[in-house]
């Protein structure tokens, strides 16, 4: 029983819905006891469970509800009620109905540092946000991301500065895989991105005017696409500066969203825009419909790293065609905004954070460390 | 925090609908009142035929699974619906809501208004008496959870001595059940 209601689980929500409600229907069957007149409590799907002043019967659904208004220390200790109630507490929905019940009160430089468990060590604070703190620890100087609800802890992996490698966190069983990266991929590594490719991470370079991207086909085999799929960037040609600082941050179906920087009487702000392309075509020069083009608010942003989530969110409000993406981003941009304020501040062996990639609801958020020239 | 006033005039043009309760007790209620609940919403969206204005309190909505005593509480509810249920910023504010929300009933009555509220799909009623019983089961012993619930723990004892180890401080400063 490792890992329980760690924040960034997501467990596959279908079948946990599945459970729920055949577990349901078995209370409802299973009901035999009556001490008051029958009282009919889910009227949605016709069924009739019993309610006794003795044996509380109510439905799980409800207990989902109440148990979603406990604070999290409670909601451990409920867990160990039966394995239907830890089944229920560990399930996306509860989480997320949990989150939005209870604002994160603390604010990180002011909690006390207690390590758990008998550990001797001492940590260092780096830095906390979303309830998530970054410590180090003194000793080792590893890294690890601490839960501060449920004081849990995940140690993060060194960086490998001689090696083209990519760390991801697997959401599923919550531990970071590493897998080195086809050699070859691309020549130049320092203008790689990271590329929401239809739910799947993909690598995205620009060469002269167009994006060629590589996408992660399969995540569990660790399988990339053979073909450089090519995005034309035609729309640049009428405002060469766009060229210079445009970065893609996903693409879906057909619409592919940038962000860029702009000016205002010397005053840059960021901007995000979505075009529409039509990636079968063997044209590069094919001219993308502009679909969107707007200032984005960065008022509570700290680097781009954390901006690009941001704006991922953002796009995704604006842009209707894009909703697939939001719960997506809802989840990784838990953990990203720690990582990347790891990043930036602490090791700089890891160039690209961002979001993340999903197949077969396996969820990876990847970090690309890079030799440093 | 500003209770929903009553209505100074109960005798104004506003509709009523009368509520009949399982033990046919009848309850004569505003209109606004009423259609808080989606059943009884419901009940005149299937008949749309008829003006729900016109046909006022000669409508007698049977409530089969509703108790008046439990009905008469839901009602007293309603009249002052408090703001919002969202969990508040401050401890203060969240102790006041914890105490109005204690107002209403011993845990085994919330139980009952819990499962009335389901059945009248009430929205705001069902949250906030969820909370209710949430705020009575948040320190409570596992015991007195699995007893309060009728449930049987099924974790083997080692996997939940195991546990209880793990996350000690969870288990801490229980209140007496």
């Amino acid at each position: 029983m490792v890992n329980i209601f760690f924040k960034f689980t997501c467990c596959s929500s279908p079948r946990c819905l599945e459970t729920l409600n055949e577990e349901r229907t078995r209370i409802a069957n299973k009901e035999t006891k009556r001490a008051k007149p029958e009282i009919a409590v889910n009227k949605k799907s016709q069924e009739k469970i019993s309610i006794s002043a003795t044996q509380q019967s109510i439905p799980l659904d409800i207990v989902m509800e109440i148990l979603s208004w406990l604070p999290v220390t409670y909601v451990l200790r409920m867990k160990c009620v039966c394995k239907q109630w830890y089944t229920l507490t560990q399930d996306c929905h509860f989480i997320e109905k949990h989150m939005s019940r209870h604002r994160i009160k603390c604010s990180y430089n002011k909690i006390p540092i207690t390590p758990p468990g008998n550990s001797q060590d001492n940590f260092q604070l780096i830095c906390g946000c979303n309830g998530m703190l970054l410590k180090k620890r003194i000793a080792s100087n590893k890294f690890l991301i601490m839960n501060n609800a449920t004081r849990q802890m995940l140690e993060l992996p060194d960086p490998h500065k001689n090696s083209f490698e990519m760390v991801s966190l697997d959401l599923e069983s919550e531990s970071f895989k590493s897998t080195i990266m086809p050699k070859g991929l691309f020549s130049n590594w320092e203008k790689v991105w990271a590329l929401d490719w239809n739910g799947c991470l993909s690598f995205a370079v620009r060469v002269e005017e167009v994006i060629n991207v590589v996408v992660l086909e399969d995540y569990k085999k660790l399988k990339w696409g053979k073909e450089k799929i090519v995005i034309p960037l035609a729309f640049t040609n009428s405002t060469p500066n766009l060229m210079e600082d445009l970065v893609p941050l996903f693409a879906q179906n057909g619409l592919v969203g940038y962000i860029y920087t702009a000016s205002s009487d010397d005053v840059p702000f960021f901007n995000a825009m979505i075009m529409k392309v039509a990636l079968e075509s063997s044209s590069a020069k094919c001219q993308p419909e502009l679909r969107f083009n707007q200032e984005v608010q960065t008022t509570d942003l700290k680097n781009e790293v954390n901006f690009s989530t941001y704006i991922a969110n953002v796009l995704e409000e604006l842009s209707s065609e894009t909703t697939d993406l939001k719960n997506e981003v809802n989840f990784s941009t838990y953990i990203a905004n720690v990582l990347e304020e790891l990043s930036s501040e602490v090791l700089e062996g890891f160039l690209l954070i961002f979001r993340l990639s999903s197949n077969d609801s396996v969820k990876v958020i990847p970090e690309i460390s890079c030799p440093q020239t | 925090m500003s209770n929903t006033s009553e209505n100074p005039n109960p005798s104004s043009s506003s509709a009523k609908i009368t509520l009949k309760t399982s033990d046919n007790e009848l309850f004569e209620v505003e209109e606004a009142v009423a259609m808080k609940f989606c059943t009884v919403k419901q009940y005149f969206e299937d008949e749309k035929d008829n003006d729900v204005a016109a046909r006022g309190s000669s409508t007698v909505i049977p409530l089969p699974n509703v108790h008046s005593a439990v009905l008469a509480r839901l009602i007293s509810y309603c009249k002052k619906l408090p703001q919002s249920n969202a969990v508040a910023d401050n401890h203060e504010e969240e102790e006041t809501k914890k105490k109005e929300r204690k107002q209403y009933g011993t845990p085994g009555d919330l139980v009952d208004l819990i499962s009335a509220a389901n059945y009248l799909d009430f929205k705001e009623g069902l949250e906030f008496f969820n909370q209710a019983l949430a705020d009575h089961i948040q320190n409570k012993s596992v015991e007195y959870v699995r007893k309060f619930f009728g449930i049987k723990g099924d974790f083997e004892p080692h996997e939940e001595e195991k546990y209880r180890e793990e996350y000690a401080w969870a288990f801490e400063g229980v209140d007496e059940d």
